[in-house]
This record gives C-alpha cells, sequence and structure tokens, in this order.
C-alpha cells in the first residue's frame, strides 16, 4: 500500500516539481507557525499589559530607526509586526479552515441528499445552487455577516465574530462540493447493490457512501485546497471591509486593514508585511491546489 | 520501372515516456504505386494508424519519427521544416479521419471549410473556389449541393458528412490519400456506400489510397495490396487475393480464418488465442510467438525479417531456409 | 428561438421572485423596522400605531407582495440611516459604480484573451510560464492587498496618480461622468486595474483551458491534415470554437465586476454603489442591502439573457436544437 502510494503519479509528480515542493514547505511552514504560535512568535501582542507605547512606529531592523527587538518593526499600540503577524495567520487559517470543513459536511451532506432523493428536493437544492453560484462568493458572505450582524445583540457581535465569519464564509461555499457528489450519487443510485443492500436491511445511503467516496475524494480534495486559498481571502477581505475579526485580536485582513490608515504617513510596514504574509500563504496554497487538480485531473494533463 | 509514388524504408516511431522510450513502430517498408490502394490491417495498437499520422507529418508529440525514410515521388518528407510539410498536406497528401461527425468544425458552413482548403493550396478567386466546391460536392454525391453548401455540419447525416469530408481531402486532386478508418464509426449500410464512392473517385482522378482499418473485409473488397501489422511490425505484406485466399504468416492465416464467409456453414468463428501485447510487455523475438500455433524455440530469441513465400512477403521464422 | 427566450425569461423571473424573497425577509425580519425608524422617547402605543400604517401586521403573503410591487416600481423604502429615499441615494451613485466596472471589464477582457491566446498555443515557452506565474500571482492577490500595494507604489511613493475618489467629475443630464477631465480619467486607472486584475486571469486561465481542448479536437487535427495555416487553424478555427465558454464565464464575470466593485470602491474610496452598500452592511441599513441585492441581482439576470442571446450568435447548432437540448 505504502509503496504503491510512492510510486504513485502524485508522489511522483511532487517530486518533479520544485515549485510544488517549495509551496508544500511555505504551507506547512504556515501551519507549524500557526499551531505553535505561542512558542514561535516573539512576543505576544495580545498582552496588553506587555505592550509599551513607547515602541510604536518602530520600522524594520534594516531601516535607520529600527530596533533588533523588532525584526519587521511595531504597529500603532507598539506590537512586534512579526508576532502579529504569525498570531494573524493563527486566526486566518483557523477561520479559512473551519469556514471549508463547514462548507464541505453541508455540501457533501446536501450533494449526497439532492443526488439519493432526487425529485422535488433535488430540483429546489440545485436551483438555490444555480442562483447562489451566479453571485460571486464574496457578495453571499457580506450579505450573511450583514444578516448576522443585525441578528446578534450588539454587545455580543465581536465575541461571535468568529463563529459569524465562518458561517459567512461556509454558507458561501457549499456548492461545488455539493454538485461534486451529486453527480457521483445519480451515478451509483441506480446500480443493483444499492438494490440489494435494501435487501440485507443496510441503508442504501450508506452502503452508497463507500462507494461514492472513492470517487469523489479526489475532485474533493481539489476543491477543498483550493477553496482554503479563497476562505482566506474572504476572511481577509471581510476583515478588511471591517465587518470581521475585531483589531483587539487581529487576523491579517484586520492588520491590513490598521496598517493602510498609516500607509500615507509613511510607516508603510505594518500594512505591507502582513499583505506580503497573506498573499505568500495564499499562493502557496493555490499553486497546491493547481498541483493537485492537474494530477488527479488526467483530462486536464 | 517508375519510382513509386510513396516509399516508407524502414520506419520507426518511438514515443519518449518517464518510463523509457517505447517503440510503437518498428522498422516497417512498403511502397504504394500511383492510382493503389494499398491497405494496412491490423489490431488497435498495431501501429496502423501512426503510420498514416507519421506519412502526413502529424504524429503527435510524445510521438515521433525515430528512424527510417519517407519518400513521396522519390523526395524525403519525413524531414521537412513545419511549413514545407504544411504546404504538402491536403495538396500532395490528403487525409480522411475516422469520425466523419467531429472532423468537421462545428461553427464553419462546409462551405467556408472547403472553399478555405481550395483557397490555401490554389489562386482561386473566391468565386472560382466557391464553383470547385460546388462540383466537389456534386461529386461526392451531395444532392441539392446550392443549398448544401450555406449549411453546418450539424445539419447533414454521418453518412453525408463523411462525403463531406472525403470531398475536402479530394479538394485539390493530392496524390495520395490516407484514409484512417474511414467507414468504422458508419452504420453498416452507408460503408459500403461510402467505400465505393472513395474508390471510385480515387480510380477517377488517379489518386492512390493509404486505406488504414481493423476490418479485414473492407479490405479484401476495395485494396489491391495489403500489408498485415502486428505489434508495430508488418506480419505480411502482399496483393490482396493472395494475402486473403492463402496467407503465410501464422497470424495473417488466423486473421483470415475469423472472417465467417456468407453461405459457408460455421459451428463456431475461428479465433486467435490470447490478445495482441501492449507496447511495453512486447515480447523478445517475434513477438507473435505466444501466440502463435507454429512457434519454434528460436522465436522468443529472433527477430523474423519479411521473406519472399509464394506470392507474398511474410516476416516468420519458419520460412527461413525457404522451407517448410 | 422565440419558446427559448421566453423559457429563459420565465427562469428569470423566477430568479428575481427568489432573491426578491430573501430581500424581503431580511428586510422584515433583520432588525425591527419600527425601532430603526422612531426614537427611543416614543411610546409603545406610537410603535403600535405606526407598525399598522406601515401594515406590518398584515399577512406575510400581502406584506411580501405589496414589497414586490413597491419593488417594481422602484421604491425600496427609506434608508435608516440617512433618512433618504434608497433609490435616489443608489441612482445617484450609480454612474461611478458603472462607469469603473465597465472600464475594468474592457481592461480584463482585451488583455486577458490575448494571453489566453498565447499561452494556450505556446503551452512550454517561456513567456507563458511567466504569464501563468503572473495570473497565479493575480489570483493569489485579493483585491483590496492589489489595491493597497498599488496605491502604496504610485500614489505614494511616485506619486503619479490619485490614491481616492474620482477627480473632477462632470454632469452630464444627471448622470455625472469622470471619463471627460483629464483628473477624472487619472483617478480611474488604479481603481479599474484592481478591479479588473482578478477577472483578466480568470479569463486568461480560462481562454487558455479552452484553446488547449479545442487543439486536441478531429476538426483542428482535420484541419491541419488539410493543410491550413496556422494563423487560420488557431485564429479562425480554434479561437471561435473557444468562444462560447468564454462569453459564459465573461458574462457572469462582469456580474461579479459590479460584486467585486464594494471592494475596489472601499479601498479607493470611490463614491459608488459599493462603498454604500458597505456602509449598510456596517450600519446594518435593511433597506439598502435589500435594493443593493435586488439590483444586482437585476444586473446578473440580464446579463444572463444578453449572454443566452450572444450564444445563438456564435454557435449554429443552438440556433436548430437549443428548444430540443434544453427541454
Amino acid at each position: 500500500m505504502l509503496k504503491r502510494f510512492f510510486d504513485s503519479d502524485l508522489v511522483y509528480s511532487f517530486t518533479r516539481s520544485p515549485v510544488t515542493i517549495l509551496a508544500g514547505l511555505v504551507t506547512v511552514l504556515y501551519f507549524l507557525a500557526s499551531i505553535f504560535a505561542g512558542f514561535v512568535a516573539p512576543h505576544n501582542p495580545f498582552d496588553m499589559a506587555s505592550l509599551d507605547i513607547m515602541d510604536s512606529f518602530i520600522p524594520p531592523v534594516w531601516e535607520v530607526d529600527g530596533d533588533p527587538r523588532f525584526l519587521l518593526g511595531t504597529d500603532d499600540l507598539g506590537r512586534g509586526i512579526l508576532s502579529t503577524i504569525i498570531h494573524g495567520s493563527r486566526i486566518s487559517l483557523f477561520i479559512g479552515f473551519s469556514s471549508v470543513i463547514f462548507s464541505l459536511v453541508l455540501g457533501v451532506g446536501l450533494g449526497l441528499v439532492s443526488g439519493f432523493l432526487g425529485g422535488k428536493l433535488d430540483a429546489f437544492i440545485m436551483r438555490v445552487a444555480e442562483i447562489q453560484l451566479s453571485f460571486p462568493a464574496i457578495l453571499i458572505a457580506l450579505l450573511i455577516n450583514g444578516v448576522l450582524r443585525g441578528i446578534l445583540p450588539v454587545g455580543q457581535q465581536s465575541n461571535l465574530a468568529y463563529y459569524v465569519l465562518i458561517l459567512s464564509i461556509g454558507v458561501s461555499g457549499w456548492v461545488q462540493y455539493a454538485r461534486t457528489v451529486r453527480g457521483s450519487t445519480m451515478v451509483e443510485r441506480n446500480k443493483e447493490y444499492v438494490q440489494s443492500a435494501r435487501v440485507i436491511g443496510i441503508h442504501p445511503l450508506l452502503i452508497m457512501w463507500r462507494h461514492i467516496l472513492p470517487n469523489v475524494m479526489g475532485p474533493i480534495l481539489v476543491i477543498a485546497t483550493i477553496h482554503l486559498a479563497v476562505a482566506v481571502i474572504s476572511e481577509a477581505t471581510l476583515s478588511f471591509l471591517g465587518v470581521g475579526v475585531p483589531p483587539t485580536e487581529p487576523s491579517l485582513g484586520t492588520l491590513i486593514r490598521i496598517g493602510n490608515d498609516f500607509l500615507f504617513s509613511g510607516e508603510w510596514w505594518i500594512t505591507i508585511f502582513p499583505g506580503l504574509a497573506l498573499a505568500i500563504l495564499v499562493l502557496a496554497v493555490n499553486l497546491l491546489g493547481d498541483w493537485l487538480r492537474d494530477v488527479l485531473n488526467p483530462k486536464l494533463r | 520501372m517508375s519510382v513509386p509514388l510513396l516509399q516508407i524504408n524502414n520506419l520507426s516511431i518511438e514515443f519518449n515516456t518517464r518510463r523509457g522510450n517505447l517503440v510503437a513502430v518498428e522498422d516497417i517498408s512498403f511502397e504504394v504505386a500511383e492510382g493503389e490502394i494499398f491497405g494496412i490491417v491490423g489490431e488497435s495498437g498495431a501501429g496502423k494508424s501512426l503510420t498514416g499520422k507519421a506519412i502526413i507529418g502529424l504524429l503527435e508529440a510524445p510521438g515521433r519519427i525515430s528512424g527510417g525514410k519517407i519518400l513521396l515521388n522519390n523526395e524525403r518528407i519525413d524531414n521537412l521544416p513545419y511549413e514545407q510539410m504544411r504546404r504538402l498536406r491536403g495538396k500532395s497528401i490528403g487525409m480522411v479521419f475516422q469520425d466523419p461527425l467531429t472532423s468537421l468544425n462545428p461553427l464553419y458552413t462546409i462551405g467556408r471549410q472547403l472553399i478555405e482548403t481550395i483557397q490555401t493550396h490554389t489562386n482561386h478567386t473566391a468565386t472560382q473556389a466557391k464553383n470547385r466546391a460546388l462540383e466537389l460536392l456534386r461529386e461526392v454525391g451531395i444532392p441539392a449541393a446550392e443549398k448544401r453548401i450555406d449549411q453546418f455540419p450539424h445539419q447533414f447525416s454521418g453518412g453525408m458528412r463523411q462525403r463531406v469530408v472525403i470531398a475536402l481531402a479530394l479538394c485539390v486532386n493530392p496524390k495520395l490519400i490516407i484514409a484512417d478508418e474511414p467507414t468504422t464509426a458508419l452504420d453498416v449500410s452507408i460503408q459500403a456506400q461510402i467505400l465505393t464512392l472513395l474508390k471510385n473517385l480515387c480510380r477517377k482522378h488517379g489518386t492512390a489510397v493509404i486505406l488504414i482499418t481493423h476490418d479485414m473485409g473492407v479490405i479484401a473488397e476495395t485494396a489491391n495490396r495489403v500489408a498485415v501489422m502486428y505489434a508495430g511490425k508488418i506480419a505480411e505484406i502482399g496483393p490482396v487475393r493472395e494475402v486473403v485466399q492463402n496467407p503465410q504468416h501464422p497470424y495473417a492465416q488466423g486473421l483470415m480464418a475469423s472472417i465467417p464467409v456468407i453461405g459457408r456453414k460455421m459451428k463456431y468463428l475461428a479465433q486467435i488465442d490470447g490478445s495482441m501485447p501492449r507496447i511495453a510487455e512486447r515480447p523478445s523475438g517475434c513477438a507473435f510467438h505466444p501466440r502463435c500455433p507454429h512457434a519454434i524455440e528460436l522465436c522468443n530469441k529472433q527477430i523474423p525479417e519479411l521473406l519472399n513465400k509464394g506470392k507474398t512477403k511474410a516476416a516468420c521464422l519458419l520460412f527461413r531456409n525457404g522451407n517448410p | 428561438m422565440a419558446a427559448f427566450i421566453i423559457r429563459r425569461l420565465f427562469q428569470s423571473l423566477i430568479v428575481m421572485f427568489f432573491v426578491a424573497f430573501v430581500a424581503f425577509t431580511m428586510f422584515r425580519y433583520v432588525g425591527d423596522p419600527v425601532n430603526q425608524m422612531v426614537g427611543i422617547d416614543t411610546s409603545l402605543v406610537q410603535r403600535e400605531a405606526l407598525r399598522e400604517r406601515l401594515g406590518l401586521n398584515d399577512p406575510f403573503i400581502m406584506q411580501f407582495g405589496r414589497f414586490v410591487l413597491k419593488a417594481l416600481s422602484g421604491d425600496f423604502g427609506i434608508s435608516y440611516q440617512h433618512k433618504r429615499p434608497v433609490t435616489e441615494m443608489l441612482l445617484e451613485r450609480f454612474p461611478a459604480t458603472l462607469e469603473l466596472s465597465l472600464v475594468s471589464a474592457i481592461f480584463s477582457l482585451l488583455v486577458g484573451i490575448p494571453m489566453g491566446v498565447y499561452t494556450g498555443l505556446h503551452r512550454y515557452g517561456w513567456l507563458s510560464r511567466f504569464f501563468m506565474m503572473f495570473s497565479l500571482i493575480g489570483i493569489s492577490l485579493p483585491t483590496f492587498l492589489i489595491g493597497i500595494l498599488l496605491i502604496f507604489l504610485f500614489a505614494v511613493q511616485l506619486q503619479w496618480l490619485p490614491s481616492f475618489g474620482r477627480g473632477t467629475v462632470i454632469e452630464i443630464g444627471g448622470w455625472r461622468t469622470g471619463f471627460l477631465t483629464i483628473s477624472g480619467l487619472k483617478a480611474l486607472i488604479m481603481p479599474a486595474i484592481t478591479l479588473g486584475l482578478f477577472q483578466l486571469t480568470l479569463i486568461m486561465r480560462l481562454v487558455r483551458a479552452e484553446m488547449l481542448e479545442v487543439l486536441l479536437t478531429d476538426y483542428i487535427k482535420f484541419a491541419r491534415a488539410r493543410g491550413l495555416s496556422n494563423k487560420a487553424i488557431h485564429f479562425g478555427h480554434a479561437l471561435k470554437n473557444t468562444m462560447v465558454p468564454v462569453i459564459t464565464i465573461t458574462g457572469l464575470q462582469i456580474g461579479s465586476i459590479l460584486a467585486f466593485a464594494i471592494i475596489t470602491e472601499t479601498v479607493f474610496q470611490w463614491p459608488g454603489m459599493g462603498l454604500m452598500f458597505l456602509q449598510s452592511i456596517q450600519n446594518v441599513d435593511i433597506p439598502i442591502m435589500a435594493a443593493y441585492l435586488m439590483m444586482i441581482a437585476f444586473f446578473f439576470v440580464l446579463i444572463n439573457l444578453v449572454v443566452d442571446l450572444l450564444y445563438y450568435v456564435v454557435d449554429p447548432r443552438l440556433r436548430v436544437d437549443a428548444v430540443k437540448a434544453h427541454g
């Protein structure tokens, strides 16, 4: 099994593409830094007590007024940019990842039900999917976000910001998963083993899932990878637009929003470094997604 | 004796893949005379289509000609620069593809596709080209050509589309047409019509045809000479009548025995046991030996050459000393 | 053909109806419209009177019907925050968004299609690799970040272009245009590029993928076998066949340009509808959100209809089979 894995096209093409290896390494690096942010980051930017307003607006080390304690400089509150980036990536990745899982579960579930039951429910779900698909995900996410914030009591909004974001981004992305799974389910639905499953008393959906799973694993993995990049961008965009993560515990998008105010007064590092961090993360994930799609989808090769 | 229209000398075709070079066609030679219909028959994967594509210079990467020469009117064409080869295509060598449904561009009228081809190779004005196109459509038996010329491919039936494809291949009277499975995708009832059309047109214009097919019946009815290909090599080559009635190579014998004859009662249809090996799994020596009923010990060591045997040539070690 | 168009119109109506339903539900049940309209010192009795007067106690269907009827006559209510008719506010800001979207759509098509064709034809050339890398970066950079980087480079560092606003606008018959002044045009450059870049990379990748696929088809092989020139094959036969999917996606993209304008307008403080929509989300100003949603949906539906009609122009097969194929 393991030997077959290492002989597969997947591994072969991975080892043959330096760009993909690099993208893989960068992605792993981001994940590790996010998980162990508390150990990796030189400072704890959320600990208000440790912040010193005298440390604010220090440029990066290589500039004239740089301070060796803060490699990439500090922001208006004296938080080290490097530390806020590491903690910000953690939040961005957490929200991105949770949104992807949310979309995946929702989409796979709806796709399975839709493809299996067919009929009016299927028509309805697919109609909604079609309508949703004709609008950009970010618009859907913004709307859901706006509605949720309208429903929630004002005081709770920043506490629940993560969940609002995960829900808005998650709901805006289920369609592709659903379509893929639905297609596979419809192929399997009428096969004889499904009928025989009824006879021996196993729910057909259960046994079908076993047969559908191998067919949809590849495409779903591809969709999820590319979706992770999209979700991270969506989170950053919402936060940048001021309807996402609050500035007290900023994500990458929030950091860019904060820094944007100082761009004109010359403190460029507050916004440019988080921006680069975001771009590199998304680029690496996108590269991985592209590679996966090319390998798992021989038609496109 | 005059120079043959087309000479293939020791042609080999290779695929360079990550698992090494795969030799798909190995060291084949044959000639096609002017006006002749030359059949190439074999199972899928035998290399017959590749041979056709190599002649017209349309092998697709990673496939490439790795050895040998192709001569048209005694001039090499296998190493021509792209632009020169392009001018030959359609003008000196035409091609008819297997599937008429997909061979025509769905977004252009057939008239436009005809006129475009004619004007590429001649100095015809638009009106001249259109007249020529109409003439061609009538020649290939399309009724109401004036009306049909402005229609799109999807408005034609499969058989009609193949007639259009033939008209396109014959546009500027090439000396040679390569017909790759021209009737395989058609209904049986239409197949004969198309074959007859192709045969008559080529006789009329003196065009030679290389007819590539897996259907020995088609060859028997249409071709003058035939090459039987197996696993990238020519197993037997000779006049159709001889190869059909008196095949020498054990593979050709098996192939002919498996053609059902109307009127003769048979209990079972004869077949050759096993299947042709894939490119990467070809056995040593004679590629046919694992399936050959007459195989001897030498067969898995030595690659047989084409030898004269009766009125045909066969590549079999059984004939190496002029016997049996 | 007529049947097909009628069918599409009908489908569009369903979509609009659905969106209206969502918009109305939002409008009616997110927050209390009455609370938004009156001050804190309004008595319960007064509130109830207002509630009755606004018809908020009527059955759901009646309220929805009224909402649709009003929407059809262009009435989307009063903004909670600005206390002005929403339609009036939207119309005021419409020219700014439309001009921006139009310019960036043209930009992304004019640059994206040639780049896609080139990368499709010269798959392994170094320029193609560069374009592909460029497109990946274009997809990976969030729109707002592109805007910020452009501002940093051209407004802060080089000081060539203005960083916000529309520049000087000239009003012609109620339409405020930035096309007619130098400062208006200069102000348009960065927002248009920011907004168009993402679409550009999408269009380029799509054209490339379609081109690669079409080049493998039998009719292209047959065209080669007939000795047609590369020019005729690539730009005649191949490109025309890639156009059907490209038109589809482009249509959708123009729609999403309108939506992405929200982000671009925020970055550049561009006084358009998107900026207003964003502010309405921040302030939970539901009437504006609902109206904007309806308007965007209307544009999407309209664009989809135009796209369907364009198919007929490009693909002769549809002219005959369309009704059958969709039936």
